[in-house]
């Protein structure tokens, strides 16, 4: 091998060497479980996945904008029975609802999971339909009057 | 309308499979008349996909709810332009999509090189109807955008588009995304075709050139779109959140980047050869990626596509795919050898090698990312996702380094610079770098260091550009005699492809002052306003300038009902010490059919200078909708997302 090579392959190595270690120290800090209401850990950094359940008040999104914030429940979306209180503070997006799946960041308090201010995202409700539903609900032809 | 439909996509099966094998046997001694056929079996796909996609396109036109695809994303009252971007809401009408514009592409290709690249495309053509046949199969065998619903009561409706979908930026941002990902497909096809046929100079880089440029500008346009949508819908977390399926386009784009630099070296010095195949093939499959990724549901995304049959089949396509290229380019490692070595780091060819390791590196560092829960799922037995920090902490230095090398290649010549030729071409742009740190310290500019950074880098980069406008152009002018604005048309005319390159870079100096100041310099504040009431936000004045109630007076906040929604809007005006610098109308609707509200954001977006860009958004919380029937709002509560901010 040449001296060039040798540099260029050095140079290179580094290089690669230098991002890895960025991305490896990048993650630290920024890491969260990822996990359903029944697999909850106290004290630690967790990202919750389930569906919303039981009901919600009317003005969700402007009691979440509030000093006590929103207070809606979480089932397990394998395991409905497995559930967790959810306390959220920050924006609602349009499609949060009952029945829709919703990721939120936060630490299991007690037997509360305290959601990080500004994190839920709800799921988009399905573009894509799963096979084998039958014909949409149906819908009146005109709308309410 | 159901059975028309699959027969033509069964005959488009057949149209693809002949012009693969007419491709390929024409290759050999003396059927060369096969090629011809070849071609015309490509016409005969893309005119069989057109009149598929038409008949889909007629369903949604006239209300055929007896079809699957139709009664999931239409309905009767929905308006025409959303009807026609039902098609590709989706999965099957999305599938269709693509292979209608990859066979408008393919034909396009074939056409233009009808006369030309006679060695090169059987093979091409031989590719692009490969792909074409895979997702071909995919609509007769597996998911059919006509399909029947079963149990249709008479008279029913439909579903409708989600509501979040019935935006003009959702017309059009799938368009351009899918323009991107399809197109990277000729690209690809062509490495191939010079792989296959070891044509492997220049002659395959320079005839894909401008394929890979339409592909990089639709998918960044396609990009920018979807960004713009995400940050007028409330819970998407703005215009970028680092969502899988966010990071699945950004990816491809920033190899496609990288491969465009690259493309200069080796027309230009004969090396990088292997790169350049490693990087088109990469483009390729992280365009199928991430259609695999939203397909799949591997990874949970916002986006939730939901349960799907076509993933394990998008994998399968995958495999082939990087597998097979990575086989061909090994057994051509001998012909792929450099003609030159690369003399100086600080050379133009030394910029593009460090612009690519970036670009690599950032996409890696994206991908590493995007799937680190399913390797720590594979590996730890539990799932372990990846904060939005991550991503920041590695984009941020890696995108100021890219944002300056952006400055420095326009002024390192080819090969080797010189001390002197150095020190002649940084002397300017340094200096105005300089003097715009230090001005920058009488703004609060440097309260965020890589605010400060980026804006520092950005002066040096818009004076290193300008310099090279500058130049060319007095140099025009003293040479030719001509005024100084004709020399400077006359130098972007003579040279588009290097002054255009130039244009691309300011634009990117835009993006990052933006990406800066958003991140930066962003006030949020949540105001409840009755109708002529004021609050603060920052040093704004926000006004309701709703008058409802007042007799006489025109409502400046009506409501307006169709037969697909009822909607109210808030009249907001917005002062700086006095004097009006926006007015912002956001509103909330209800779409009767789905029975769900949406939010319509406002934003006003503001370009004071040449450096000073103001935006700012806000929407009702809660609003009295239209539903049963329209009533005056008493009381609208409101707040203020993103007030005018200042950048750089």
């Amino acid at each position: 091998m040449s001296f060039k090579r040798a540099r260029f392959a050095i140079a290179l190595s580094l290089a690669v060497v230098l991002l890895a270690a960025l991305a490896y120290t990048s993650l630290g800090g920024n890491l969260a479980n990822f996990v359903g209401p029944g697999d909850l850990r106290p004290g630690v950094a967790l990202q919750l996945n389930g569906k919303v359940v039981g009901s919600l008040p009317s003005d969700a999104a402007g009691r979440a904008q509030s000093p006590e914030g929103l207070r809606f429940t979480v089932a397990d979306k394998k395991d409905p029975s497995a559930k967790v209180d959810v306390v959220y503070r920050g924006s609602v997006g349009d499609t949060f609802g009952v029945g829709r799946e919703i990721i939120v960041n936060g630490r299991l308090v007690g037997n509360t999971f305290i959601a990080d201010a500004g994190s839920l995202r709800t799921l988009c409700p399905s573009k894509f339909s799963a096979k084998g539903k039958v014909h949409p609900k149906e819908i009146p032809l005109t709308p309410p009057s | 309308m159901a059975v028309f439909g699959r027969a033509v996509l069964f005959l488009a099966l057949i149209a693809a499979l002949a012009a693969i094998v007419l491709a390929l046997g024409s290759r050999r001694p003396g059927r060369r008349a096969w090629r011809s056929s070849a071609d015309r079996a490509v016409y005969a796909l893309a005119a069989l996909t057109t009149v598929a996609i038409g008949t889909l396109w007629a369903g949604f036109f006239g209300d055929r709810f007896d079809l699957r695809a139709v009664a999931e994303s239409s309905n009767r009252t929905q308006e025409l332009r959303f009807k026609v971007s039902a098609l590709w809401a989706g999965e099957a009408g999305s599938l269709l999509f693509w292979v209608w514009i990859l066979s408008l592409y393919a034909a396009l290709a074939v056409f233009v090189n009808r006369g030309r690249n006679r060695e090169l495309m059987p093979v091409v053509v031989a590719v692009l109807m490969g792909v074409a046949l895979a997702f071909i199969g995919i609509l007769n065998f597996v998911t059919s955008p006509f399909e029947k619903t079963s149990g249709l009561a008479a008279g029913a409706d439909g579903f409708g588009l989600n509501p979040l979908l019935q935006n003009p930026y959702m017309v059009t941002h799938p368009v351009f995304l899918y323009l991107g990902y399809v197109g990277l497909t000729v690209p690809f096809a062509f490495a191939m075709a010079a792989l296959v046929t070891r044509r492997l100079d220049t002659h395959w880089i320079v005839s894909v050139r401008r394929w890979t440029i339409l592909a990089w500008l639709f998918l960044g346009v396609g990009i920018l779109v979807g960004s713009r949508w995400a940050y007028e819908e409330l819970g998407w977390g703005g215009y970028w959140a680092w969502d899988p399926v966010e990071n699945a386009a950004f990816m491809p784009w920033l190899v496609a980047t990288a491969f465009l630099h690259s493309v200069m070296v080796q027309e230009r010095r004969g090396m990088l050869k292997v790169w350049n195949m490693a990087l088109v093939t990469m483009t390729f499959v992280l365009s199928l990626f991430g259609t695999f990724l939203t397909r799949s549901g591997i990874i949970t995304s916002i986006h939730a596509f939901g349960a799907s049959t076509v993933g394990p089949y998008f994998l399968a396509i995958i495999i082939v795919v990087a597998v097979g290229a990575t086989v061909l380019i090994i057994s051509r490692l001998p012909a792929l050898r450099s003609e030159h070595g690369l003399e100086s780091y600080v050379s133009r060819e030394g910029i593009f090698l460090f612009n690519n390791l970036l670009l690599v590196g950032l996409a890696a560092s994206v991908f590493w990312g995007t799937m680190f829960p399913i390797v720590s799922e594979t590996f730890a037995s539990r799932r372990i996702v990846v904060g939005q920090g991550y991503f920041n902490q590695i984009a941020l230095p890696i995108g100021v380094a890219l944002l300056i090398l952006t400055g420095v290649g326009p002024l390192i010549p080819w090969r080797k610079a010189s001390l002197a030729q150095l020190r002649r071409r940084f002397v300017v742009p340094l200096s105005v770098a300089a003097v715009a740190a230090v001005a920058l310290l009488a703004t609060p500019a440097w309260e965020s260091w890589a605010a400060g950074l980026v804006f520092t880098a950005a002066a040096f980069v818009t004076a290193s550009l300008v310099g090279e406008f500058w130049r060319g152009t007095r140099t025009r002018h003293r040479l030719g005699g001509v005024s100084y604005p004709g020399a400077a048309v006359q130098l972007v005319a003579g040279n588009r492809r290097r002054y255009g390159g130039y244009l691309v870079h300011l634009g990117i100096v835009v993006l990052f002052v933006g990406f800066a100041g958003s991140q930066s310099f962003s006030t949020d504040g949540i105001l409840s306003l009755a109708p002529g009431a004021s609050g603060r936000v920052g040093k704004y004045v926000v006004v309701n300038e709703c008058t409802a109630g007042v007799r006489g007076a025109p409502d400046p906040c009506p409501s307006v009902r169709t037969a697909n929604l009822g909607s109210r809007t808030v009249k907001l005006g917005v002062f700086d010490g006095g004097e009006r610098v926006a007015t912002l109308t956001p509103g909330r609707s209800f779409y009767f059919a789905s029975q769900q509200n949406t939010t319509e954001a406002s934003i006003s977006s503001r370009l004071v200078c040449c450096c000073l860009a103001a935006t700012a958004a806000a929407f009702v919380t809660s609003a009295s909708l239209p539903r049963a029937r329209t009533r005056a709002p008493r009381a609208s509560r409101l707040a203020s997302r993103r007030r005018p901010r200042r950048a750089g």
